[in-house]
């Protein structure tokens, strides 16, 4: 039954490779016209974030300014540098909350192609994680560039071809049960926006989920979003492996095939349902 | 639509051919969810006693290439969900359906435009949903900004377009791509008159070339210039489907029918009220509006009678022609 409904999925986007990529690029425009300094503006608003955060941990909260990380070897004496730190999970952070918070709505917000027209629905999701995947790319890059500077260039950096894709399908696959099911009802997008708030400070972004007493340091592993997380600083700071922390890797793996499975069931399930409701 | 369709000339359609839409027993039922609470929890378990609205009721029928079939009934009645279905934007709950072949709706034209791209770049969106290759839009773009007459504003983002230029747009797009199945909905508004003239030439011209039509309308003398066949659905079910002209006299008796039980369900309530009234009151106004409708119902009658006097003379020629061809 899944392999059918994946044939379905499949079907939806084969031939519609170059109008994903239009309505990806007019996801962009849509988001960032009108403004003067129009996409500058997917730069100074994460920018703002890390300061105001970094403010608050290293200025603000004094003693913070570096980050302890037991797990690493080669870890300086004094901890990492709060700020590196912060930054390099942050930025997969921002996507991550972005792709959760609009991933859901997706449908809702794209009703004219469900209601009107005959319309591979399942793209939906699609070219708006690609716009958003676009968005994070280069936010990674200007990340990078600092690092580079900042800490230096290794070629563990490369592992993060690795993460990037694996977190856009991850988010990918969420929103295929969470779009359809937000079409249905508003609760649901309600609940997930004000789950997503708080769940910033369950995730290690500001501080190090590994550097917590059992079995609260366990339980963090469970939480996917952290996996990307310190995937990131796998990358870049770390200097590790992402197959190193086996726990971590098997959990998420097995979360990831559940997530996709759940999802291709819930998209094909509600599917034919959502132009009723919507 | 009038003049524009009279003296058309179609190619004849070829009976034995593999239909081009085929409803075998389709049933569709929404459901009316009582509130918000009952729609989510519809997510996870059936909905037991939800209120439901059942738009399609077993309907069956085929459509063979070339064919032109006007679909009538009243507001309700069922053409606008039989026309979503055979769009693909709807699905139905029970029975399948077969559609072979592109299809150019002329209902929702503006949707599926994205205000933010101009209108050359939607010419391609619309034809990639539409399932058209990069080529073959090229082909036809051309034409669509020729036909759609925006000028320079066709390389403007469509969100500066007046509701009348996206209109002229998505007209001009969907006519021109050659489709194999035209859906037209006659209360389509294309904008001011000299455009509307040419809409309904160029959809003249597409009808002319033979594709399958499908002409929806509360006018039935405009279908019956257009179709040879047509569908009479009501509530949901299929009451009729033959020679449009013997639907139509069906449709109208029918129609007649539920004027006629309309003014017997006021007659018997009037009556009702002169038959509790104490012999004091005076109830001469009910009395008259009973007479007013006992005439209107006698014209009711009359026209009925007429209708059903040229249905036996329609079915009497039509079918008896038949019998005559097929005995030769």
């Amino acid at each position: 039954m899944i392999i059918v409904f994946l044939r379905d999925i499949i079907k939806e986007h084969k031939g519609f490779g170059k109008q994903i990529f239009m309505l990806a690029k007019t996801e962009l425009i849509k988001t960032y016209k009108g403004a003067v300094i129009g996409p500058g503006w997917a730069v100074v608003k994460p920018a703002f974030t890390i300061f105001v955060y970094w403010f608050a941990f290293s200025i603000g909260i004094r003693h913070m300014g570096h980050v302890k990380v037991p797990d690493i070897a080669s870890a300086p004496v004094e901890g990492y540098d709060r700020f590196l730190f912060m930054l390099i999970g942050f930025i997969p952070w921002f996507f991550i909350s972005d792709s959760i918070l609009k991933g859901s709505k997706d449908i809702r917000s794209h009703r004219q192609y469900v209601t009107k027209i005959n319309f591979p629905v399942s793209t939906i999701m699609t070219f708006t994680q690609i716009s958003r995947i676009y968005v994070h790319f280069i936010l990674a890059g200007l990340m990078y560039i600092y690092v580079a500077i900042f800490w230096g260039v290794s070629w563990f950096n490369l592992q993060v071809f690795f993460y990037m894709p694996l977190m856009f399908l991850f988010f990918l696959f969420l929103s295929w049960s969470t779009a359809p099911m937000c079409a249905f009802s508003t609760d649901l997008e309600n609940a997930i926006a004000s789950i997503m708030t708080g769940f910033f400070w369950l995730t290690g972004v500001v501080y190090n989920s590994y550097d917590l007493p059992e079995p609260l340091r366990t339980i963090m592993l469970f939480n996917p979003i952290n996996f990307f997380v310190n995937g990131y600083r796998n990358c870049f700071l770390y200097n590790r492996w992402f197959f190193e922390f086996k726990t971590e890797f098997i959990i998420f793996i097995v979360e990831f095939i559940g997530l996709f499975l759940l999802g291709i069931y819930n998209y094909n399930r509600l599917r034919k349902k959502i132009p009723d409701v919507l | 639509m009038d003049s524009y369709f009279s003296n058309m000339h179609r190619k004849k359609v070829d009976m034995n051919s593999a239909p081009v839409i085929k409803f075998s027993h389709v049933s569709k039922t929404y459901t009316l969810y009582k509130n918000d609470q009952e729609r989510f929890k519809a997510l996870f378990r059936k909905p037991k006693n939800a209120k439901t609205n059942k738009a399609l009721n077993d309907i069956s029928f085929e459509i063979r290439k070339g064919e032109a079939v006007g679909i009538m009934g009243d507001n309700g009645g069922g053409k606008s969900t039989l026309l979503k279905h055979i769009t693909g934007v709807t699905f139905p709950d029970e029975g399948t359906i077969e559609v072979n072949g592109m299809v150019a709706a002329l209902l929702e034209l503006t949707a599926g435009f994205s205000l933010e791209m101009t209108g050359r770049e939607n010419i391609y969106l619309k034809g990639y949903i539409l399932g058209l290759k990069d080529d073959e839009i090229k082909d036809i773009e051309e034409k669509v900004v020729k036909f759609a007459e925006l000028g320079d504003y066709i390389d403007q983002p469509v969100r500066t377009y007046s509701s009348g230029m996206k209109m002229r747009l998505g007209f001009a797009i969907n006519v021109n791509i050659s489709p194999d199945i035209l859906v037209i909905d006659e209360a389509l508004a294309v904008g001011d008159a000299s455009f509307k003239a040419k809409c309904k030439a160029k959809i003249r011209e597409t009808i002319e070339t033979g594709v399958t039509v499908l002409y929806v309308s509360h006018n039935a003398s405009s279908v019956e210039e257009i179709c040879e066949r047509s569908i009479f659905l009501k509530k949901g079910t299929l009451v009729f489907d033959g020679p449009t002209r013997e639907t139509h006299l069906i449709y109208l008796i029918d129609k007649r029918k539920q004027q006629l039980a309309k003014r017997e369900e006021k007659i018997a309530e009037l009556q009702k009220a002169i038959d509790n009234a104490t012999p004091d009151m005076m109830l001469t106004s009910e009395q008259e509006q009973i007479d007013k409708h006992l005439e209107k119902i006698a014209e009711i009658k009359a026209e009925i009678s007429g209708y059903e006097e040229q249905l036996a003379a329609f079915r009497a020629d039509y079918y008896h022609k038949d019998e005559e061809t097929s005995g030769e």
